[in-house]
């Protein structure tokens, strides 16, 4: 290996090493008592900075780092709809999150599928609920195998195994979410969601300056060499206006439908620190992510020979700042992946312990059982994670694909429920039912959804729509039989 | 002091105004033509309201201590 690879790897590397040593300090010092709320959401104890950078990390994924500067060197200025995904995730989570937390500490809620049982009273319900969160997390973890995969593989300058380095990184971290659960993963995190926001904010500033001496420069640069990629619809008109705007509702919409986005919000302590939390995870985004997405427009601009699109952000810090800068900035990569995963990992585990193993067969399980079952579902999936990796089935895109607009489909029963009190089981299971079809037709014929707008509304249409009309039956039939009880009597 | 759960008018009323500006102007926004500091009007748009959100959860916050 040449010395540049030595050293940018080494930096990862490193970065790995301090981040499982805290995972695995932490659990050694604080998880002493194994009670499941302690072991899955933290003991509801987490103080803003650390709800903080552990939302953001965990948010905040490889797909950030990599995927939003590969967007905007494909579509141009669609990318800009995360912005808004992000920005407006977190002003109805400002509006609507608090009220969700104080719910989930006085009944004791754990997963986003205790709330639907909680709320609904139905089982059917809370397992489909948890199957559909389990089920499209299953691709956003392997994703972020592949996402530490390509990191290796740049600051190695493909001179080490990268994916079988990615799965032995992959499995140091289920070990510190197998030992400390969520206090291992949050503080793991402020470690981690720290050196995420400064490799974006320095990485992404560095490049603009150095090569165009400020933003004005970069557009001028882009509009010389490819104007459509500076307005909508985009290169060869792929995205136009309408695709915009539906993405940027339904994915605004669907933002806490994430199972792991709603258990992170269970571990802060009270409802000032979800407060604070939605307010600085918008600064993060605005001092972070939001500058990433240029790098696209920088390759383009500079025709950055890339291997892949997702290559644009870390190729262009090699290139520029050599291989110390390129190991830092990677390390970030790197740790956007990881505390993803972690979080993905932990969530997915405990709703299957949970809500799929405790509540539906063993209720009478108690804290420490509990526990066991999460740590063993920890380590299953991490299994199954890392065998997908390997395979890497076609499968496995469309249903990440399908991720956003499936999870989408469980806002109603989450959030319109908090707020219309004669909601019920029927008219949420039914919609979901239309909503999680509705998509799954779609996907079939993607890319041709009808006035293209976007998939996850046409999802939400069908869903509202099942939920109106069950509900108006209901209502009906409830009036049909008092009146027959009326006359009877 | 116990910290509101639910949210009040006005912070839904704002939040609404905020979805609505993310959405509605973009026909006339859509431009690259028109530049803002020679940024181009798309661009500029987005960016500013990136900023402009963030600060509006910000004060929401401030004034709801």
């Amino acid at each position: 290996m040449e010395a540049e690879a030595l050293i940018a790897s080494f930096i990862v590397f490193l970065v790995v090493a301090v981040s499982v040593f805290i995972g695995l300090l932490v659990s050694r010092l604080r998880v002493k008592v194994l009670r499941a709320d302690t072991y899955i959401v933290a003991g509801r104890t987490l103080g803003t900075l650390v709800f903080f950078l552990n939302s953001a990390a965990v948010i905040y994924s490889g797909y950030t780092f990599l995927g939003t500067a590969g967007y905007s060197y494909k579509y141009g200025a669609a990318t800009m709809f995360v912005w808004g995904t992000s920005l407006l995730g977190y002003t109805v989570g400002y509006l609507i999150a608090p009220r969700v937390w104080s719910l989930a500490k006085k009944h004791n809620l754990l997963t986003l599928s205790d709330f639907i049982m909680w709320r609904y009273n139905s089982k059917v319900l809370m397992v489909l609920a948890a199957i559909i969160s389990v089920v499209f997390q299953i691709p956003y973890v392997q994703l972020q195998i592949q996402a530490v995969s390509i990191i290796i593989d740049t600051t190695s300058y493909g001179s080490l195994p990268s994916l079988h380095l990615s799965v032995m990184v992959f499995g140091l971290v289920i070990l510190y979410v197998f030992l400390g659960g969520m206090m291992s993963i949050a503080l793991t995190n402020v470690f981690l969601g720290a050196l995420m926001l400064v490799t974006m904010l320095g990485g992404s500033w560095a490049i603009i300056l150095k090569y165009f001496g400020g933003l004005p420069g970069l557009y001028e640069a882009v509009s010389s060499v490819s104007p459509a990629h500076l307005t909508l619809p985009g290169p060869g008109g792929l995205r136009p206006e309408v695709w915009f705007v539906s993405s940027v509702i339904g994915t605004a919409l669907g933002f806490w439908c994430w199972s792991q986005r709603v258990q992170t919000l269970f571990t802060a302590k009270d409802v000032r620190v979800i407060k604070k939390g939605m307010v600085l995870n918008s600064w993060y985004l605005l001092l972070g992510s939001l500058w990433v997405t240029h790098m696209g427009l920088v390759a383009l601009a500079l025709s950055t020979q890339l291997r892949g699109s997702d290559y644009a952000f870390i190729t262009l810090v090699g290139e520029a700042f050599g291989p110390v800068v390129l190991g830092l900035v990677a390390a970030g990569g790197a740790a956007a992946s990881l505390s993803t995963a972690a979080g993905l990992l932990l969530d997915q585990a405990s709703t299957i312990s949970r809500n799929l193993i405790q509540q539906v067969f063993k209720n009478k399980l108690g804290d420490r059982e509990l526990v066991t079952l999460t740590r063993v579902a920890v380590v299953g999936l991490g299994i199954i994670s890392t065998i997908m990796a390997y395979l890497s089935p076609a499968l496995l895109v469309d249903l990440l694909l399908m991720g956003y607009a499936g999870v989408t489909q469980l806002l109603p029963g989450l959030f319109i429920g908090i707020f219309w009190k004669d909601l019920q089981k029927y008219e949420v299971l039914s919609g979901l039912l239309a909503g999680e079809l509705t998509v799954l037709l779609m996907s079939a014929f993607r890319g041709q959804e009808p006035f293209g707008i976007h998939l996850i509304l046409w999802g939400l249409a069908a869903n509202l729509i099942t939920i109106l009309v069950t509900y108006a039956v209901r209502k009906t039939v409830r009036n049909y039989k008092e009146s027959i009880k009326l006359i009877n009597y | 002091m116990e910290e509101s759960v639910g949210p009040r008018k006005y912070q839904v009323f704002v939040g609404l105004i905020i979805f609505v500006l993310w959405v509605a102007p973009l026909p006339l926004v859509n431009r690259y033509d028109i530049r803002v500091f020679g940024i181009p009007l798309l661009w500029f748009y987005y960016i500013l309201l990136s900023i402009g959100t963030t600060l509006a959860l910000t004060i929401m916050y401030l004034v709801e201590r």
